[in-house]
């Protein structure tokens, strides 16, 4: 008699929990934002109707804080989210990464090695006094001084000497010719340096010139910014009074508060909710094709994989087709290369090639290898990457063991060196910014142990060169030497989706994973 | 009693210092350091090294312990790493939110758990035996996070009664304070209840089955006098054991609540300091933690001769 009380019970529980999962459910209809070939997404204007209102908050999730304020010191995605609206620079990108000028009014390359800004006049900081040439030098010495500790001072070793013309005029020199230095000038914010030397740094006021002046930081609750009414663009004053980035770090409740209508943007939805979303009337989806790749690396100064073939074996024996459509999705591509086929800098030879065969004959002329370790460091994408990359590995006769590890202790591995095997996304602006740092001789990013003049001397020639398909050329040779000797096989290009409330318009979202949010509208 | 307090204050000095040497040593040996990680991906070996001597993170680390000890002694918990701000400030703002939510989650505990485990043992074999066994059972299996974000869709999204989260300053807000509160402090309970229940349930069992308690029934009292009056109070005793070791787990489970409902307390602090190896930030949190979990097991010690008059300390 109790055995069927319970049961009833049990049935009336299981029905109670089905109904609640039906009720749950929502009717299908989503706008999509308007994404570009080459990769960025704006927020669609087509579900967004009605007139704009000038007084909203924009609201966006993130993961977490980013560990600080000071955008001089940081290249970190969340660090950037937060301080990019702060401030000013020089140039700028679009959504299709087509550099533009921001705060110069003009420039020139004077010669192989000298370029001239012109800066817009009356430009003023958020604590009033006006932006001269001075403070771009002053912003500049700051992030190459060593004791700043500025994750930008590489990007900027080349350049020799800074010379203020004049208040609203400047010159840059650098050591040698270096091709991306006006990209990598989008990356140097300008700020007002008497804040840094009353605080010491700003980590927790930043100062700048931007759409928004920073109001408040409540720790792990969120960062307020707020329109900056005097700001020099006149026609891109904010169109939202305050920015706000809200911090959820568990996922779930991040997306929770999307659909809930508690935040406005959320700039990274996880592949497995996306079919949900997009069944959303509320919601658009922002697909994202990034400027990045996903490469699998190995470790040339350790047995066994400093055999060349072992390491051949794997990159053709990889089915990277296979790693999109299950890592990923479907969502990217599979390359070769992190220049993605959308790009400028595409080539036909960065088509992923397969030959499990011939994987599995170079791999039977090695002979029976100690088990190999694979790093992945625990983020919702490179964790389930390195499954799938240990599982194709065991197909082709390759025994790997996978370490998903805690991002520091993933990061001091591979420093180290103490790994045979790791995967790992970098994204960048030019193909440069990767590249030179992971490919060359003693690079910072050269976890493993890679040593080729003939790379060298392509990277530095592809860095120097001042022409566009000369650059695009010298890198098809340059993947060429790296399909070789395999220090890294390339595997992905990623498209990320974002997403944002259907009444949001404007929201900007680029391939270097760097988003512009004061055209954002809210209806 | 203030003998036996000042002589439990006394003792706990060697076992914060313990505390402090352990844990020291553990966050200095997990790999990772803070300016390693604040490059990520993109080394710059000659800034690090600047940094680290910078920080003094180049010392060895006993160096570096008795420098932090120092430091501590003469009440200068210093500066985090990560924001360049000072810890004690930091503390003092987010302990006293994590203590009212670890509060607030004891009470929901205690109001569900006891009457639940009283009425059990009470009723015992009984369906509602088995609803307050079953229950328990389930509520132990369940992972507590997981019973967060269930709650959070439910109540947050499905149907929209409480905020996703978050916190308000109450003397701004009360009303959206206690209301942010809801929903993590019953999580938190939950977990705690099952326990409870459990230990109030087998206890009461026991008491019951006591002579005193068939003496009281025999004398003509009332069932609900019996029951609760003479019974409980001395079922309470293990009850109160179990919730007082159980609260100082439950200011460590607030580091998981903390994360699902993204209320900035003390837990997610602690979370945000490990992920970017904030060494002092870690170190004066733990030994925070430690703090509490003594005081914590020194007021319940007091408690029993409250409950009990038969428990004195000399």
């Amino acid at each position: 008699m109790g055995i069927t009380k319970r049961l009833r019970f049990t049935v009336a529980l299981v029905l109670a929990f089905a109904l609640l999962a039906a009720c749950s459910s929502k009717p299908p209809a989503t706008e999509p934002g308007t994404s570009s070939p080459s990769g960025g997404t704006t927020t669609g204007g087509q579900t967004a109707t009605g007139e704009p209102d000038l007084d909203a908050t924009l609201r966006v999730v993130l993961e977490s804080a980013p560990p600080h304020l000071d955008n001089q010191l940081t290249t970190a995605r969340l660090g950037r989210t937060v301080t990019d609206p702060i401030h000013v620079f020089l140039v700028r990108h679009d959504k299709d990464m087509n550099l533009h000028n921001y705060l110069a009014k003009e420039w020139e390359q004077v010669d192989e090695l000298t370029y001239r800004f012109t800066i817009h006049e009356g430009v003023k900081f958020h604590n009033g006094r006006e932006l001269v040439a001075d403070d771009i030098k002053k912003s500049m010495e700051r992030v190459l001084d060593e004791n700043a500790g500025s994750q930008l001072r590489a990007d900027f070793l080349d350049v020799d000497t800074i010379t203020v013309l004049g208040d609203y005029s400047i010159e840059f020199k650098l050591k040698s010719p270096f091709a991306p230095f006006v990209d990598k000038l989008a990356r140097l914010p300008i700020i007002p340096m008497e804040v840094v030397e009353e605080y010491g740094d700003m980590k927790q006021n930043p100062v700048g010139a931007g759409p928004y002046k920073f109001v408040e930081w409540k720790q792990d609750q969120e960062i307020v910014l707020e329109r900056y009414d005097d700001f020099f663009l006149k026609d891109e004053v904010a169109r939202n009074k305050r920015l706000v980035f809200r911090f959820y770090p568990e996922y779930t409740s991040g997306v929770a508060a999307l659909e809930r209508g508690d935040a406005d943007v959320h700039l990274w939805i996880n592949v497995t909710d996306l079919p949900r979303l997009e069944q959303n009337p509320d919601i658009q989806l922002l697909p994202n094709y990034l400027n990045n790749g996903y490469y699998l690396g190995f470790n040339l100064e350790k047995e066994p994989l400093d055999d060349v073939r072992l390491r051949q074996a794997a990159m053709i024996g990889l089915d990277r087709e296979a790693i999109v459509a299950v890592a990923y999705g479907g969502r990217g591509s599979a390359n070769m290369t992190p220049l993605k086929e959308t790009g400028p800098w595409w080539d036909e030879s960065y088509r992923p090639e397969q030959d499990v065969e011939k994987a599995k004959a170079l791999i039977a002329e090695v002979g029976q290898t100690r088990p190999l370790e694979l790093l992945a460091p625990n983020t919702p994408i490179e964790g389930p990457l390195g499954q799938m990359v240990q599982s194709q590995l065991a197909a082709i006769g390759m025994n790997v063991n996978l370490q998903v590890l805690e991002v520091p202790a993933y990061l001091e591995r591979i420093t180290r060196g103490d790994f045979d095997l790791m995967v790992i996304g970098h994204a960048y602006v030019d193909p440069d910014d990767i590249l030179y740092q992971s490919f060359l001789t003693g690079g910072p990013a050269n976890y493993f142990g890679y040593s080729s003049a003939e790379a060298d001397e392509l990277l530095v020639k592809a860095r120097q060169s001042g022409d566009q398909n000369e650059r695009r050329e010298l890198y098809v040779q340059l993947f060429d030497v790296l399909r070789r000797d395999v220090p890294a096989t390339y595997m992905v290009n990623e498209v990320r989706t974002g997403a944002a409330r259907a009444n949001v318009s404007g929201v900007v979202l680029k391939p270097n994973n760097t988003y512009d949010f004061h055209l954002a509208e809210v209806r | 009693m203030w003998r036996y307090v000042l002589q439990r204050l006394l003792l706990a000095i060697p076992t914060l210092l313990g505390v402090s040497v352990i844990s020291f040593a553990i966050v200095h040996l997990i790999p990772g350091d803070p300016i390693t990680i604040m490059f990520g991906t993109e080394p710059d070996p000659v800034a690090i090294a600047r940094l680290q001597a910078l920080y003094g993170l180049d010392q060895p680390v006993h160096v570096q312990y008795f420098t932090w000890l120092k430091n501590m002694l003469s009440g200068n918990m210093g500066n985090s790493i990560r924001l360049n701000l000072p810890i004690a400030g930091m503390i003092a703002e987010r302990l006293p939110r994590t203590l009212v939510l670890t509060g607030l989650g004891a009470l929901v505990s205690l109001c569900i758990a006891v009457p639940a485990g009283v009425l059990a043992a009470y009723r015992q074999n009984s369906w509602l035996d088995l609803l307050v066994s079953g229950a328990s059972l389930l509520g132990m299996a369940m992972p507590n996070f997981w019973q967060g974000i269930m709650l959070l869709i439910l109540f947050g999204v499905v149907w929209p009664i409480f905020p996703l989260g978050g916190w308000v300053d109450p003397t701004v807000d009360f009303g959206g304070f206690f209301m942010r509160l809801v929903l993590p402090a019953i999580t938190l309970g939950l977990a705690l209840a099952a326990v409870v229940a459990r230990i109030t349930r087998s206890s009461m069992l026991e008491v019951l089955r006591q002579e005193y308690v068939t003496v009281a029934r025999a004398k003509g009292l009332r069932e609900s006098a019996v029951v609760i009056r003479h019974a409980l109070r001395n079922a309470l005793i293990p009850t109160l054991t179990v919730v007082a070791m159980q609260i100082g787990y439950l200011m460590g489970g607030t580091i998981v609540i903390e994360r699902v409902f993204a209320y900035p307390g003390q837990g997610l602090l602690l979370l945000s300091a490990v992920q970017e190896r904030d060494y002092p930030l870690i170190q004066a949190q733990v030994l925070v933690f430690a703090a509490m979990f003594v005081l914590i097991n020194l007021l319940t010690d007091l408690l029993y001769s409250v409950i009990d008059p038969r428990v004195r300390y000399q």
